[in-house]
């Protein structure tokens, strides 16, 4: 049995023409304990959606998503999301927004010791109030407060679209580093091939508006990732199936 | 620039001072600053009226502080749960356009001509105040962010103290402010009626009776401080409580 469990699920938006609109068309999918999926597809077809499903924002019209074999809003599970002002709560300070999901200053601090980006650790922004910090920063901050919360499914939702190319790359190997050391099962959706390529184990590609599972493509890339292997010929083999599949089905 | 303002702020108290002393105007109607002046020190230094400036801030403090406890609660709550809310809007409107002075004298009867039927006055208006306000600032909480607070375990006083208040602080803070100025007037209005000892009300009454233009207009300067400083600090406080805010 999987560890998560997508089974036919449905979403429909009530929509003025008094049809409702069907964006998630029966979608099947079975994730490892500790895998990293992203999912990949179409502007609008529903990616956003589905993973809020799965945290329990919203609610499936139809269909089933199991964690562990029971209903995937009794999970523990943390969705970060596109926007970390969204997340953050700005009367708190970086760690008084951590504080809010575990309730262990040591805890706390290694997790803040641990994420680093640009030579520098979150740790000495831990008293910096979010409208103080860059995007990456805040979009740590959230991701610092996902891991204090552990959850048994992180989902990430396009977390660093908003960011420069260099700091997205930066942000990409601090994710994969915290990642690697703590092994929760991921969900990451995303809109760029590369960063698909380069974070995850598989990738879910999704087709146009009605949704389903197009294709399911295997990354075999060893692991841990380093930057370096973005110019390998096997990267750059397995970037252009998956721009082939999604050119072929989108 | 600054000069200039200061040359007619000057020129404006210079020309008032000789339009009274030149007896240009009736003396019953205007006092000369001069005059105000004296009537300010007169009051302090011979006629023992800190105790007074002491009740009437007092009866202020006393209002503000319990609409502030009612109302922001009540606000945020009735933001909160939209559905119960929406009965209770109705009602709260209809309260809060009943002018305030017109329940005076049926909470005389409730709570005695004493100070409890004054601040009842000013404490109804301003619970209306802040309750409106703080339910405005619950309603704009992004729905989102309080998603997110639950499902990370937050409830109950936690979700209230650490998301819900501090949500809404920004909307309900321009509440205070505006309670605070409301229960200086309704106070002061109300010791102008029956039966109060001590009170700017009380020494407003007097000097009108005793035809102390100098006096009346003192006072009026001193409430006129008093309403200024009470928004000085509560702009003062916003900046610093709500600091996260338009950033």
């Amino acid at each position: 049995m999987a560890f998560l469990r997508i089974k036919d699920l449905v979403k429909e938006f009530p929509s003025s023409s008094g049809r409702p609109l069907r964006v998630l068309d029966g979608i099947n999918l079975d994730v490892k304990k500790r895998e990293f999926v992203a999912i990949f597809g179409p502007n609008g077809c529903g990616k956003t959606t589905l993973l809020k499903i799965i945290s329990g924002f919203e609610a499936a019209t139809n269909g089933e998503v199991q964690i562990r074999s029971a209903p995937a809003e009794k999970a523990k599970s943390y969705m970060v999301l596109q926007n970390p002002d969204e997340s953050l709560f700005n009367w708190m300070t970086t760690r008084g927004n951590i504080e809010i999901a575990l309730n262990d200053e040591q805890k706390i601090d290694s997790i803040l010791e641990n994420i680093r980006v640009g030579g520098k650790t979150l740790l000495e922004f831990s008293k910096h109030y979010p409208y103080q910090l860059s995007g990456g920063l805040k979009q740590l901050t959230v991701i610092a407060r996902a891991m204090a919360f552990s959850p048994s499914v992180l989902l990430l939702d396009e977390p660093f679209s908003s960011l420069d190319f260099r700091t997205a790359m930066q942000m990409e190997d601090s994710l994969l580093d915290i990642w690697e050391k703590s092994k929760q099962t991921v969900l990451f959706v995303s809109h760029n091939v590369e960063e698909a390529v380069y974070l995850s184990d598989r990738i879910v590609l999704l087709s146009n508006q009605p949704t389903k599972v197009e294709t399911i493509i295997n990354i075999e890339l060893p692991r841990p990732r380093r930057y370096q292997m973005r110019f390998s010929s096997s990267f750059q083999k397995i970037e252009k199936k998956v721009l082939e599949s999604f050119c072929g089905c989108g | 620039m600054r000069c200039g303002r200061i040359l007619f702020i000057a020129g404006f108290f210079i020309a008032w001072e000789a339009i009274v002393s030149a007896d240009l105007v009736s003396k019953l109607f205007f006092a000369s600053p001069v005059e105000i002046l004296h009537s300010i020190f007169r009051l302090f230094a011979q006629e023992n009226f800190s105790p007074d400036l002491g009740a009437t801030s007092w009866r202020v403090v006393l209002a503000f502080l319990i609409s502030a406890g009612i109302g922001t609660p009540l606000g945020i709550s009735i933001g909160y749960f939209r559905r119960a809310g929406c009965s209770i809007e109705v009602a709260l409107d209809f309260l809060r356009s009943i002018p305030p002075i017109a329940l005076f004298p049926l909470f005389i009867f409730f709570f005695g001509i004493g100070d409890a039927s004054k601040i009842a006055v000013a404490a109804f208006s301003g619970t209306m105040i802040i309750t409106i306000a703080s339910f405005y600032g619950a309603k704009q909480i992004n729905r989102t962010r309080l998603t997110l607070a639950r499902k990370i375990g937050m409830n109950g006083r936690k979700l209230f103290l650490k998301v819900l208040l501090p949500e809404s602080l920004p909307t309900t803070f321009g509440g205070y402010r505006l309670a605070a100025s409301i229960c200086l007037i309704l106070v002061i209005t109300t010791e102008m009626f029956l039966g109060t000892k001590l009170g700017m009300g009380t020494r407003l009454v007097d000097a009108h009776m005793l035809y102390d233009t100098g006096g009346l207009y003192a006072l009026i300067i001193i409430a006129g401080i008093l309403g200024y400083s009470i928004n000085m600090v509560f702009s003062r406080l916003e900046r610093k409580i709500v600091h996260w805010e338009g950033r």
